[in-house]
């Protein structure tokens, strides 16, 4: 179906029908009539129900069905539940008994989802572009692998991370079936220095495990911990720990980030310093000194540099305060920096308090002088097989063509990938790779945490996961799952028997915080099963001592880049939230996911900070091009408050040729600007000496969101710690007396739901915005419709940004310029406030919106005519228009709209069509089933039997939802705290919604707002 | 519900039994109700007490076990363990499982021992009176049948007062017409002659008058809008739809004739949305043994074998289709409201094939919701609510269920 492909021809029909006569007009009436009485005889369609011939035990249709598995895209990890209604997995929500994360989720593993029904993902195995059967690429590709072996010929295995333990053992085996054989594992966003540093200082090559839990002080240097880095649902998990403001509690972590570009970290921070990326190096170095000095030792170098405010020297003090109690992290691919980080949490003696190198985290194990060398044997014809895995060096490495270059050299080249990447165009063989709720397999992030991940649904194309390739070629005769439940029957059942002996008598204590009971051990199939349906198997142990550090301050000052002023433009290369490094950049949810920061969906840009712009001469959406030595791009600018003066900052993962729908077309490829550093092969995403030069012509960023600042008006309130120890309502405010349009209050007996959302946890990851996506079937809608501000997402995370410049409140300076100053910034989760006198609900000419007794505001589909009078009378401006058939027109190319892709759709929630207003329901299917849980079960409702899609996805439970009527709900204490106020409760609109003023551990300049 | 279920019952029980020794029966039922309800529940669907089905006839049960009802709930609570293990009567269980090509019998490890004890109470007073039955000629009569079963005699009393009038009324309408007749055939010959001319003009002048016409269009306009405003507000509803299925499957014979519980086939309607199509393999659970039926023979009970060895699901016409906007629970309706599933369905267990009942409209859904009447202290969901509201009485409608998001959503 098309929506309006021609033009309707309006004026040709005139020009004839208006000749007509009385005779011809009536032979038309009647035609019609007659037309219209044949149309309207279409026999309703028979329609059809098919039971299952032999139906699973477990299983009863039209109830969700959740299994634990595991999702790892070779960058972020998550355990997750797969919610699986009548076979097909259409939810992912976090496991509550993955104890690091604790059930939180990232916005990468609630859009994975939508990747499992892309009918653009490979379909079969092919050779030399052309489709063919499976036993082609079987043990007959191995000998071809295995003759090039025998001519003495090299065979490498390149992949992501690999952290599943099982599959590490088949890669071992398979390695052994060569004489000259290599594994090396790539990353385009490489965490080398940070693991080379660990190797060096410690013996283990691995990333430590952090517990920001733990931490009092903590001090990240571009490092997005709670948006990208690492293990961000985890670490984001454990900073929240320390940021909770209720009851008699005042105390909270005191965060500080140093960034060259603002993060949701950054902007989540109590105080953020903006340098340059140079500057960011220099400010480790400086922060060693200074530390080294408090603690009687000698300092790196001589160099004593700081930020005007002295901010260095204040976090040094502050750190050295809290010893034991404190973290310092650093996004850097220089060894030496990351060996001075190592060396300042030694200072501080975190290792062994907040970090620990055992247990390490095993979600890195890149190491990039092995892709040189890999690189080069290639150029030199030594390769003659190699195999690519989760990796995609012909989009990300930097020097691309060195790369393609190199492939061609290879004789048998294989890319086992879900997509035809740009490196799988490359290679003579592509092998289908299953989605991974398609497969089985298992995972070790930490070491002595296992996780299981299992199948959900039957593979939907002729596809196999790695580890059926792997067996195929090994000639073994077993399936993965019996290879699987092997491995763990001889490995992971003995050890954990061996755990839970050794914890015995308190003798070890287990790692991480024990949220479940033990599993049985009785058999190794009841443990298997067990493990199975709990998807996490907890192991871990406290080690009496870290390993003793070698720490050699010389072997490390030598390798510092010697101080020096930033230079005036430096290209930063930064990940985003949603689209990472650009693995994932085929999903659209992820794709129309605005940036948190930024509020752009569907393209990067090059960011640059206000000052910069007025000395140049930019403005947003104005074209520059970026330049560094040969490599140049065109980009449009984004002009954001809070990016350093000297540093231009471009998100990668953009820019794709190939791979998934929405992949191809969306922003450009910048991996280009990052290099090599001398001899050692370290890739760095920092480019110093850029030159900006402004182009013709603009072009506009798709903005959720136009404005940058608040106004002054009081939606957002905040405060600082020391305020609010002294006045718990401090920042808040008092409603004044108002006058109420409505005299009569509904009873709203049995249950009233409500929402609580804490400013002060609300980091912005927007999890909730892509779980919402994914719960009520939101559809994408594209960039030109989020240009024209027709973006259908439920739950938008406003950005905020404080001003001390000020503005005079006058028309003409609406809407205000960003801000140019150092701004702190907010997030604001907002969705239908579902107030008790919306003002949406007098409006509607045709009652589609009633008032439910329980305190929801009902949007009615089949009522709503479309007058939109609703969403003009809204002041949250939360409600969403269908301006097209989003959901069945070709047009609309992202959305699933084919019959595979709406597959994903939750069969719980109406599929809205066009011209009907909708807007948040409070996820009404989940209330509904919710109670109806309790009554068959002939209990009373329990707090935390319904939990909304975005409660469920929040890493750092800042929503609470909720019975506002139970005075023992956690909603109902959170909406007594003294923090609460209800956005623009100046209108007295009586919303379900109380926000919780921000509470800042730092002392607050005074902004002016307006 | 539990009345209705009784009545049904005990009408049923009368039929099968009672119609020939009904004083025993009467005792048994009167301290054996709920282990009837519970056989009914449970066993009939394999048991019955005077034949084999699927599982041996129940008659004489005890006397075969010995009298132990300790061993027999233990075989009953997990036969497969029974036959398996070392009890008391474990070979002669064994004997039984192979004398019935081991068809395992279901695990009832729900039932209370209290629940098993009256279900074999209630088999043992069937046995008896069945062989009391045996024993004495067969007795009873139709009238007393009726007389026991009130309900069965209001139901009839309606077709005969309908049958009475319509025969009094054509009786009146040919009495008139003889009279009438008589009376012309009476009449003097002149008479009738200059008669009729008169009468036909008559006639004609009032068919002519403006006054007659303009009544008749009148009558005519309201007609045809009542008629237009029924028939539009019937559009999209499909009352009486009566599709033909792939199997001639009799509702009638399964859930009339044999009595089996709708749970027993349809098996989500306490748990979910959906009642549920049975899958294949409930039907096998019986037809496995059961290969030929009384009115098809094999014809039809081979198209369930044929699903079943070729692994294709039978494609059933769906009859009951609501609107995909509209959110409907049946575990919220049967299982929460108690509603038995014949209030919307009706008389499921008299259709030889099943058509839709009633019209499934919103208005039909929103009266019954005004009417129907919640008692809130039956479930301690309630609890809150009921506290919070002073009303004795109590409709679905008082505690939200008009309100649009409870369906639509």
């Amino acid at each position: 179906m098309k929506e309006f492909s021609k033009d309707i021809p309006v004026e040709a029909l005139f020009e004839e029908g208006l000749s007509a006569n009385r005779r011809d007009f009536l032979k038309w009436c009647g035609i019609t009539l007659s037309a219209a009485v044949l149309a309207a005889c279409e026999k309703t369609p028979v329609k059809y129900a098919l039971p299952y011939v032999k139906k699973p035990v477990e299983h009863i249709p039209s109830i969700a069905d959740y299994y634990a598995t595991t999702y790892f895209d070779g960058q972020i990890f998550q355990s997750v539940l797969a919610k699986v209604r009548d076979g097909r997995p259409i939810k992912i929500e976090g496991n509550p008994s993955f104890s690091p994360s604790e059930g939180g989720t990232h916005a990468r593993g609630q859009a994975s989802v939508l990747s499992l029904y892309d009918h653009t993902r490979l379909q079969k195995p092919q050779v030399d572009g052309k489709e063919v059967d499976w036993a082609v690429v079987g043990a007959a590709l191995m000998d071809q692998l295995k003759a090039q072996d025998a001519q003495n010929k090299l065979i490498y295995l390149i992949t992501a991370p690999i952290i599943s333990p099982s599959l590490q053992a088949l890669i071992k085996e398979w390695l052994a079936a060569f004489k000259n054989v290599r594994h090396i594992v790539y990353a385009p966003e490489s965490y080398d220095a940070l693991l080379t540093a660990h190797e060096v200082i410690f013996g283990v090559r691995v990333a430590p495990t952090y517990r920001f839990d733990k931490a009092q002080v903590i001090v990240g240097l571009n490092a997005d911990f709670l948006g990208t880095w690492l293990d961000p649902t985890t670490f984001a998990r454990q900073w929240s720990k320390n940021r909770q403001l209720y009851g008699d509690n005042t105390e909270l972590s005191y965060h500080v980030q140093f960034e060259s570009v603002p993060t949701i970290t950054g902007l989540s921070a109590d105080r953020r310093i903006a340098l340059s990326p140079i500057e960011i190096e220099r400010a480790v170095v400086n922060l060693y000194n200074r530390l080294a000095e408090l603690a009687g030792q000698s300092p790196a170098n001589n160099d004593r540099w700081d930020t005007p405010n002295g901010d260095i020297a204040h976090v040094a003090k502050r750190l050295w305060e809290a010893r034991g109690k404190s973290i310092v992290v650093a996004r850097s691919q220089v060894p030496a920096i990351q060996a001075l980080i190592v060396g300042i949490n030694l200072l501080l003696d975190s290792y062994g308090n907040t970090i620990f190198v055992q247990p390490g985290c095993r979600l890195r194990a890149e190491k990039d002088s092995d892709f040189e060398a890999f690189l080069d044997e290639a150029k030199a014809g030594r390769v003659g097989g190699v195999v690519f895995h989760q990796v995609n060096p012909a989009y990300d490495y930097p020097q691309s063509s060195a790369f393609t270059e190199a492939l061609k050299a290879i004789p048998v080249s294989i890319s086992i990938t879900q997509y035809k990447d740009e490196t799988a165009q490359l290679c003579k063989y592509v092998l289908a790779e299953d989605h991974y709720l398609e497969s089985w397999g298992d995972a070790q992030p930490y070491d002595g945490l296992y996780t299981l991940q299992q199948p959900t649904i039957a593979k939907i194309f002729s596809t196999k996961s790695f580890a059926e390739i792997l067996l195929a070629w090994l000639g073994r005769n077993e399936s993965h799952l019996e290879y699987l439940k092997g491995f763990w029957e001889k490995n992971v059942y003995p050890a954990y028997q061996e755990a839970l002996k050794s914890r015995e008598g308190k003798k070890v204590q287990p790692f991480w915080p024990q949220v479940e009971e033990t599993l049985p051990t009785d058999t190794a199939e009841v443990f298997w099963i067990r493990a199975l349906e709990r998807g996490v198997v907890d192991m871990s142990s406290l080690p009496a001592a870290q390993p003793k550090p070698n720490w050699n301050l010389a072997q490390w000052t030598a390798l510092l880049p010697s101080p020096q002023e930033a230079p005036p433009l430096t290209v930063y290369i930064y990940e985003k939230v949603g689209i990472g490094d650009g693995r994932v950049a085929g999903n659209p949810w992820l794709q129309e996911l605005p940036d948190p920061v930024s509020r752009v969906s569907w393209d990067n840009y090059a960011v640059v900070s206000p000052v910069y712009a007025r000395q140049v001469g930019l403005q947003t959406n104005d074209i520059v091009k970026v330049s560094v030595g040969d490599f140049s791009v065109e980009l449009p600018v984004y002009v954001l408050p809070g990016t350093d003066a000297k540093t231009i900052a471009i998100a990668m993962g953009y820019g794709r040729v190939a791979g998934g729908r929405a992949a191809i077309g969306a922003g450009k490829n910048v991996f280009g600007f990052c290099s090599k550093l001398p001899a050692t092969g370290y890739r760095v995403c920092v480019a110093p000496n850029a030159s900006v030069t402004k182009v013709n012509g603009t072009y506009e960023l798709a903005r959720i969101q136009q404005w940058e600042t608040y106004v002054g008006r009081e939606y957002i309130r905040e405060a600082s710690l020391a305020a609010y120890k002294k006045d718990k309502r401090a920042g808040n405010h008092e409603d004044p007396k108002l006058i109420n349009l409505w005299w009569k209050e509904h009873q709203k007996p049995g249950h009233r739901w409500g929402m609580s959302i804490d400013l002060n946890l609300c980091i912005g990851c927007a999890a909730c915005v892509v779980a919402c996506v994914s719960e009520n079937n939101i559809p994408v809608v594209g960039r030109d419709e989020v240009r024209r501000g027709r973006d259908m997402h439920w739950i938008r995370i406003d950005r905020y940004f404080t001003s001390q410049a000020g503005h005079t409140g006058k028309p003409e300076e609406f809407p205000p310029a960003p801000p140019e100053d150092f701004p702190r910034a907010f997030f604001q989760p907002m969705l239908c406030q579902h107030c008790d006198h919306a003002p949406c609900e007098t409006v509607c000419p045709v009652l589609a919106i009633a008032h439910s007794s329980e305190g929801i505001n009902q949007q009615v589909y089949n009522r709503c005519v479309g007058t939109r009078y609703c969403a003009n009378n809204c002041p949250y401006k939360v409600r969403r228009f269908n301006w097209f058939d989003y959901t069945n027109a070709e047009r609309w190319v992202f959305n699933p709209v084919d019959e595979l892709g709406r597959m994903v759709l939750n069969p719980d929630v109406t599929v809205r069509a066009r011209g009907v207003m909708e807007k948040c329901s409070f996820c009404t299917q989940r209330i509904q089933a919710g109670k109806l849980e309790a009554k068959k079960q002939g209990r009373p409702l329990r707090d935390g039997d319904i939990k909304t899609a975005c409660q469920q996805a929040c890493p750092t439970g800042a929503i609470v939802f909720g019975d506002l009527n139970d005075p023992e709900s956690l909603v109902s204490k959170r909406t007594a705290e003294p923090r609460g106020y209800y956005a623009l409760s100046e209108l007295n609109v009586r919303p379900s919604i109380r926000y919780m003023v921000k509470i800042r551990n730092e002392e607050l300049p005074q902004t002016h707002h307006v | 519900m539990e009345l209705r279920y009784l009545c049904f019952g005990f009408q049923m029980q009368m039929k099968l039994t009672m119609y020939r020794y009904w004083a025993i029966a009467i005792l048994g039922l009167v301290w054996a109700q709920d282990g009837k309800a519970l056989f009914q529940a449970n066993c009939a669907s394999c048991h019955a007490i005077n034949r084999r089905v699927v599982g041996p006839a129940l008659k004489g049960v005890h006397e075969r076990w010995g009298g132990d009802e300790a061993e027999m709930a233990k075989f009953i609570r997990n036969s497969q363990a029974y036959i398996n293990g070392n009890f008391k009567n474990s070979a002669y269980a064994k004997k039984l499982y192979e004398e019935y090509n081991k068809a395992v019998m279901t695990a009832f490890t729900a039932l209370s021992d209290a629940e098993i004890k009256s279900i074999l109470d209630y088999i043992k007073s069937e046995s008896q009176a069945a062989a009391t039955a045996a024993a004495a000629p067969a007795g009873g009569s139709d009238g007393t049948a009726a007389a026991a079963s009130p309900s069965a005699e209001a139901d009839k009393t309606s077709p005969i007062l309908w049958v009475l009038v319509i025969s009094l009324g054509a009786v009146s309408i040919a009495l008139l017409v003889t009279t009438m007749a008589l009376s012309r055939v009476l009449r003097p010959e002149t008479e009738r002659a200059s008669d009729q001319p008169a009468l036909a003009k008559k006639v004609a002048q009032t068919l002519s008058s403006r006054k007659f016409l303009a009544f008749v269009a009148l009558v005519g306009l309201v007609w045809l809008t009542n008629a237009t405003v029924k028939k539009a507000r019937s559009i999209g509803l499909h009352k009486g739809y009566k599709p033909i299925q792939p199997i001639a499957f009799s509702h009638k014979t399964h859930a009339g004739e044999y009595k089996i519980a709708c749970q027993y086939c349809h098996i989500g309607v306490e748990k979910g949305k959906s009642a549920t199509i049975p899958s294949t393999n409930i039907c096998m659970n019986c037809h496995n043994y059961i290969q030929e039926g009384s009115k098809y023979g094999t014809k039809e009970i081979g198209k369930i074998l044929a699903s079943w060895k070729e692994g294709k699901p039978i494609e059933w016409v769906r009859i009951h289709n609501l609107p995909d906007y509209v959110y409907f629970s049946h575990a919220q309706h049967v299982k929460v409201g108690g509603i038995a599933c014949q209030t919307c369905h009706g008389p499921v267990e008299e259709m030889e094939e099943v058509y839709q009942y009633s019209d499934l409209s919103m208005g039909w859904c929103i009266n019954c919701h005004r009417q129907t009447k919640v008692d809130l202290t039956a479930n301690p969901y309630y609890a809150r609510l009921h506290e919070q509201l002073k009303e004795k009485e109590v409709t679905v409608e008082r505690i939200g269920g008009l309100e649009c998001s409870k369906c639509h959503y």
